[in-house]
């Protein structure tokens, strides 16, 4: 009787292959048809491997972009040249990374690292990924994609028909508003909703979004996945609000689906039904 | 073994075999074959019937089960003298007014005479002809070399691009001339104190009949005074029953169930690597202008926008760093790749960046095996 996955056993155990290598067999043979490099995991290059993708190189864009001085005093409403320098800086990482991977004859950048640091003058913003292309040593055609997804999302969004096609981002820096004196009194005496507030943030958060959306589209994608947000104050101006908010684009690659169908597993794995004592209290 | 007293490198041979016949018992270093400069205490340390890991049980069992058997803990260490300022140290340099670097004087880092200025075809001579001949434009002027051959380059490092003012008025404080500099010799310390002590770890794995070394941790840390860097790096050696000896030593930061999965893709790893890059900036006015929003003492005021110098900077650093391991891989992969990056302020107008690079340089043996494309499964528990 044969089980499904016999045919996929490895034709020389792992003991053999060990010990070929402890004895220094790797030593009779040269490597790849160049050097590589890439910051993924081995279990990231195998599944990208079995979609037939490979890292190529590891890959950055920098950028850094000045806020010009006296932004930070306390106004009212956006404080656009932050928002700016915000999205310039990100801009043009991008621009470098993707500058970088076709250097290296990547198609795209899988796992970018996005970090963002903003200081009272400037605006730091570092991306570092892995360049990747198909195995069979195809051209890339047209510009390379960004994307912060992992290996494994890449491979299953290219299982699933999709394509990622770049990064968007979207960035909102706003002043808490400022309350007059008649509201704050009233506000004072009773926990309601300082709508003020509210709609200030609710605003900014909103901008931030709709930026990246647009600039989804302006990049003709039909949607963003794995969209992160990360809001919080400026350190050194605390009454300045940041709202940040980016993602992978994807649109449809015109290749079936071939993921088809979910079908239910029953693991044998029973690290969750160990015998609780504490569930006998109801506890 | 290096002592503190002893910055880097490799102790000189008569005191070696000092420490080779202080370390040695009677028909110890015979079995082994061993001669290294490794301390006594390490001698009688791998000698021992007991052998120690750093694994952890689930790594253990892997390697168990791929033929892998422990057989010792090991290390190499070595202490690097690290100053970084000083009277004459490169750190003075500025371009166009302090001490330029001498091309080629000096020698050692460890001593203050190898850092006293050698001046040689500094000055002002040399960065000004070079730079007023560029026209004056902000942005980067070149590479390194693009000016006159006498400044820029040196044992401490080289120029990697220049940046001129672009106005006509320039007073005594105002920086004409900005440049990202690569500090080679931040990088040459750094390696040579990491590739000593790995070399160290390597001839203690020799000495205890390994065949690899899985699962390196390597740090790097200031345990005593801020101007002496520790380098360590240690791992767990294995052996492989009945298989020859090796002609080298393999090494790598994975171990357990990764490797094997490294191994069953059709890699086998060959070493760790590891490098640095340090690049130092020193700003023209218009990039301290940006930096410091946009206005600077004189009257003088830049528009905002992207400041170039240190987005050249970050990149330099970066491939740099990924240039100096691609440099030691040749046409192997490195895998698992870790970069870190930092960012430091020396002075106004004065910074560093330093980017480290680690990974495991593996080398393919055999066409990949692709796995079967991924399929969605709904896990029930």
């Amino acid at each position: 009787m044969s089980f499904p996955g016999d045919d996929l056993q490895p034709s020389e155990s792992i003991r053999e292959k060990v010990a070929h290598m402890a004895a220094g067999g790797y030593l009779a043979h040269t490597g790849g048809r160049r050097g590589a490099t890439s910051d993924l995991s081995i279990d990231e290059t195998l599944v990208l491997h079995s979609v037939g993708w490979e890292p190529v190189e590891l890959v950055c864009g920098a950028s850094s972009f000045s806020i010009p001085a006296g932004v930070w005093l306390w106004n009212q409403g956006e404080i656009t040249s932050a928002s700016y320098a915000y999205a310039g800086a990100l801009a043009r990482a991008v621009a470098s990374l993707q500058g970088e991977c076709r250097a290296v004859g990547g198609h795209g950048i899988v796992g970018v690292h996005l970090e963002v640091a903003v200081e009272r003058h400037l605006v730091n913003a570092v991306m570092v990924g892995s360049a990747v292309a198909p195995a069979d040593g195809s051209r890339p055609s047209g510009q390379p994609f960004a994307s912060d997804l992992s290996g494994r999302d890449f491979a299953l969004l290219h299982q699933g028909g999709w394509d990622p096609i770049g990064l968007a981002y979207g960035a909102a820096f706003v002043n808490a508003p400022r309350r007059s004196i008649s509201v704050a009194m009233r506000q004072s005496s009773q926990n309601v909703e300082l709508t003020n507030y509210t709609e200030a943030l609710y605003a900014a958060r909103e901008s931030a979004m709709e930026r990246m959306q647009s600039m989804a589209e302006r990049l003709s994608g039909q949607g963003v996945v794995g969209v992160r947000v990360s809001e919080g104050t400026v350190g050194f101006a605390r009454h300045a609000i940041r709202f940040a908010a980016w993602g992978t684009v994807i649109r449809r690659s015109g290749r079936p689906d071939r993921l088809g169908e979910p079908s239910m597993v029953v693991s044998l794995g029973d690290e969750s039904t160990a015998f609780d004592a504490a569930s006998l209290r109801g506890g | 073994m290096a002592d503190s007293g002893i910055p880097g490198g490799v102790p000189p041979d008569d005191e070696r075999v000092q420490q080779d016949q202080v370390g040695q018992r009677p028909g110890e270093v015979s079995e082994t074959g061993y001669e290294g400069d490794l301390p006594p205490e390490a001698a009688e340390r791998l000698s021992s019937s007991a052998w120690s890991s750093g694994l952890s049980v689930n790594d253990f069992a892997a390697c168990r089960s791929m033929g892998l058997r422990p057989v010792a803990l090991v290390q190499g260490f070595c202490v690097m003298g690290w100053s970084w300022y000083g009277a004459g140290s490169p750190y003075m340099y500025r371009p166009g007014y302090g001490p330029a670097m001498g091309g080629g004087t000096g020698g050692g880092f460890g001593g203050l005479g190898g850092r006293l200025p050698g001046t040689v075809g500094g000055g002002f001579g040399g960065p000004f002809s070079g730079n007023y001949q560029g026209g004056g434009g902000y942005g980067a002027a070149g590479g390194s070399g693009s000016g006159a051959g006498a400044y820029g380059r040196s044992r401490w490092g080289s120029t990697i691009s220049s940046y001129n003012c672009p106005h006509y008025y320039a007073g005594m404080d105002h920086r004409s001339f900005g440049e990202n500099f690569e500090q080679r010799w931040v990088s040459d310390v750094w390696s040579q104190g990491f590739n000593t002590a790995f070399a160290r770890m390597i001839e203690e794995a020799e000495a205890a009949g390994a065949h690899g070394i899985v699962g390196v941790v390597h740090t790097v840390s200031s345990l005593i005074d801020r101007s002496i860097r520790e380098f360590h790096v240690y791992g767990t050696a294995v052996a492989v029953e009945g298989a020859a000896r090796p002609p080298s030593i393999w090494s790598t930061y994975l171990a357990g169930q990764r490797l094997a999965k490294l191994v069953e893709a059709g890699f086998t790893p060959v070493s760790v690597v590891a490098s640095i890059a340090s690049v130092r900036v020193w700003a023209v006015c218009v990039t301290q202008a940006l930096m410091a929003g946009g206005y600077q003492t004189g009257g003088w005021s830049a528009p905002t926008g992207e400041v170039t110098q240190i987005s050249d900077a970050q990149m330099q650093v970066r491939r740099l760093v990924r240039d100096h391991v691609k440099s030691q891989i040749g046409a192997d992969t490195l895998h698992g790749a870790d970069l870190a990056a930092a960012w430091r302020d020396i002075g106004e107008g004065d910074y560093e960046l330093q980017a480290v690079l680690r990974g495991t340089r593996v080398r393919r043996v055999r066409p990949a095996d692709p796995l079967p494309p991924p399929k969605l499964t709904v896990r029930l528990v």
